[in-house]
């Protein structure tokens, strides 16, 4: 191993001004929860698995529905939008069926149809399939996988059932057809990735893909 | 007998000193919708008049408080996100950074200085703001009460006093803003801090932002050793400093003045150059030292070397600056797109620079990495560009690590979503081949729209997932040390990495080798 001359470098410190942070309980509550939900693998998730409970559901729903005006970190809101729908109580539902509807970005919409999948709730069957006609592909995909997590729940017959309600009948078709695919299981084969010189330029596509 | 020589130089676009870096979060206009107007809201959100009209009608009514109220005045799902992602409702529990600027416009070196931190809020609550600073130290924070007042005023200055002004060179301050109701809000912004001399010369290595100074990178290419730094002029004066486009350079072993001198030279900078009154000017400079070449004779032994770089005023003053240059340990990052088509053309060079945000990581710690840009398509890709289990991130290594060029697999997905991690390495180490479950990593892409609605990526965090799972599989494990790396729950700000024993188990990872 080459000898190097200086590998650790005394570096310049200044001190830090901090506050009390114990006059300010709900911001300490909200510090130790970013901790938490920002876990890089799975090893992680397990300690926040232990530590996560439904007392902490309002301030994950106030997590789940920070976004742009927020800076808000994407990860951790993806992350709070699933323990919703583990907890799956009816404020954390309609938290759920707001953000799948209404937040602007549709990684999170997309987390949020995961989630109202993975709560098992058949009334969420017609949110998850109207989805699947997003031609955002993190939306579309993350809305064909909740349908099949809700069917893994609670059965295809009664997913279907909860579409068909809606009376529309182009959108059961599509259910259908994404519940039927999933059952496809792909063959596992070795590929390769292709070189970017290979390809063309990535699209345009400066502003967020509208939900048709 | 063969001599280094000046391969290339280039002038490089500057930045304005209080948006310094292309990093930086833009300001927002965000706020609470009773005080948008119809025409505010409309600009803001990009939605047609008529509709803000209605919205800004029914918001003075004290009726909306969540986006399920504005969808009862039947408007496009579309129009309510775009207005919920610039105005804050009634009640809204969410609070908004929308600027963050020095308050005299500029900061300038070893003085005080203060930030003023403007928000809102459609609830305002005690709590605090924070600011974390990047510099070329050891990260500082500062910290200060706020009350529901500042909200009303609009805005909050958070000071710097006389021990803790920084030097010359660029700062990147992380502001948080927390209140007790739970809610939070970040932005980001890098200043230029100016000289009060008033006038100096800095290097740094060259093709990533560089917050603080560290090691310039000696590569090898086509035989010879390459060396590329950014050469930055910085102005602490109210005129502009016409400078002769010439500059001189001496390669030393040892420090500079007192070890000895390897090789000098001159070159010069294309143009006429003028640093700008408050202002920047950086130029780029590629020496080029062929085989028998004192510089490569000394890097090729492994040996630092120190580099100064000089140029004069046209005024006839001069001014230098310094950097040691030496050879790195080096790896290689296949870094693959999964679901290629839907990375928009921003998505795409944010991506890229994320990458430099992590070459930046393991070059201050003098290991360097090499990229080999590569994609699945989305046909190709199927489910695996929503990875929703670890088994599923495995069955994406199994299926698609490769080529065989010893380079790491790193898969970049649309999404890792209802599952515990955002990030997953193979193995710890990972395996010196591309077969098997656990050659790879895989990272979700951290996408998100900003406020104008564009799609983006979140660049210094996933320069940093990208560097904590790369450091997994180079051998790295979690640590609880403050600032790391490999922090378990690691933010965009914590990236430093130890010399032992992490830089030493990097080193002996199969795919790393040295230059």
């Amino acid at each position: 191993m080459p000898k190097r001359t200086k590998m650790e470098s005394g570096e310049a410190t200044r001190p830090s001004t901090l506050v009390n942070h114990a006059l300010l309980p709900g911001v300490q509550e909200r510090e130790q929860l970013n901790r938490l939900l920002r876990v890089h693998d799975p090893d992680g998730d397990v300690t926040a698995a232990t530590e996560i409970s439904a007392r902490y559901a309002p301030i994950l729903r106030q997590i789940a529905a920070e976004g742009a005006p927020a800076g808000a970190d994407p990860v951790v809101r993806k992350r709070a939008i699933a323990w919703l729908g583990r907890f799956a109580a009816p404020d954390d539902m309609n938290a759920l069926v707001a953000l799948a509807q209404y937040d602007l970005d549709p990684n999170i919409r997309g987390a949020a149809v995961l989630s109202l999948g993975a709560s098992g709730a058949q009334l969420a069957a017609p949110i998850l399939a109207a989805a699947l006609r997003s031609s955002d592909l993190v939306e579309s995909v993350s809305a064909s996988k909740a349908l099949g997590a809700l069917a893994d729940r609670i059965g295809a017959e009664r997913v279907l059932a909860s579409i068909s309600s809606v009376r529309d009948a182009a959108l059961s078709r599509l259910a259908k057809a994404a519940l039927a695919a999933r059952a496809a299981k792909p063959r596992v084969r070795k590929r390769s990735s292709t070189n970017a010189d290979d390809e063309g330029k990535p699209r345009r596509r400066a502003k967020s893909r509208r939900r048709k | 007998m063969s001599k280094t020589a000046v391969s290339r130089v280039k002038t490089v676009r500057v930045l304005p000193i209080t948006r310094y870096s292309p990093y930086d979060s833009p300001a927002l206009d965000v706020r609470p919708l009773t005080k948008h107007t119809a025409r505010s809201l409309a600009k803001a959100s990009r939605v047609p008049l008529r509709v803000a009209s209605k919205v800004v009608t029914a918001a003075r009514r004290g009726a909306l408080r969540s986006t399920s109220h504005v969808a009862q005045l039947s408007m496009q799902p579309e129009y309510i996100r775009r207005i919920a992602g610039v105005a804050l409702f009634d009640g809204d529990p969410r609070v908004a950074i929308t600027d963050v600027l020095p308050t005299r416009g500029r900061v300038m070196s070893d003085r005080p200085f203060q930030l003023r931190v403007s928000i809102a809020s459609g609830a305002p609550a005690n709590g605090l703001v924070r600011v974390t600073t990047e510099w070329a130290g050891k990260p500082f924070v500062i910290e200060r009460f706020i009350t529901v007042k500042d909200f009303s005023r609009g805005y909050v200055d958070v000071p710097f006093d006389r021990t803790q002004t920084l030097p010359v060179g660029p700062a990147t301050f992380e502001v948080q803003l927390l209140t007790d109701a739970g809610a939070q809000a970040t932005f980001r912004v890098t200043c230029a801090v100016l000289p009060s001399n008033p006038f100096s010369l800095s290097i740094s290595p060259r093709d990533h932002f560089v917050t603080g100074s560290f090691s310039a990178c000696a590569v090898r290419s086509g035989g010879s050793m390459v060396t590329a730094v950014t050469v930055t002029l910085s102005n602490g004066n109210a005129t502009a400093v016409a400078m002769n486009t010439g500059f001189t350079w001496e390669f030393w072993d040892g420090p500079v003045g007192s070890g000895t001198r390897v090789e000098n030279g001159t070159g010069s900078f294309p143009g006429s150059i003028s640093v700008p009154a408050f202002g920047t000017w950086s130029g780029w400079v590629v020496f080029t030292s062929p085989p028998g070449s004192g510089v490569f004779n000394k890097l090729d032994g492994k040996e630092d070397l120190a580099l100064k770089i000089g140029m004069t005023r046209a005024s006839g003053s001069s001014v230098s600056g310094e950097i040691t240059v030496r050879t790195m340990f080096r790896f290689g990052l296949n870094i693959t797109r999964v679901g290629s088509e839907s990375f928009t053309s921003l998505e795409y060079s944010d991506l890229y620079a994320a990458v430099d945000v992590t070459r930046t990581i393991y070059e201050r710690r003098d290991v360097t990495l090499s990229v080999d840009r590569r994609h699945i398509t989305n046909a190709q890709a199927g489910g695996f560009t929503v990875i929703t289990s670890e088994s599923e991130a495995r069955d994406l290594f199994e299926q698609w690590s490769g080529p065989n060029n010893d380079f790491i697999d790193v898969f970049v997905v649309p999404s890792i979503s209802g599952t515990g991690f955002d990030g997953l390495a193979g193995d710890i180490p990972g395996p010196t081949s591309h077969s098997g479950r656990k050659s790879g990593v895989v990272v979700d892409k951290s996408g998100f729209v900003d406020g104008s609605g564009n799609a983006r990526l979140n660049i210094p965090y996933l320069g940093m997932l990208i560097g904590h799972e790369v450091g997994h599989y180079l051998g790295l494990s979690h640590v609880s040390t403050a600032g790391n790396l490999m922090l378990s729950s690691s933010g965009a700000t914590d990236t430093a990495l130890n010399y032992d024993p992490q830089y030493r188990t990097i080193i002996r990872h199969g795919w790393v080798r040295i230059d």
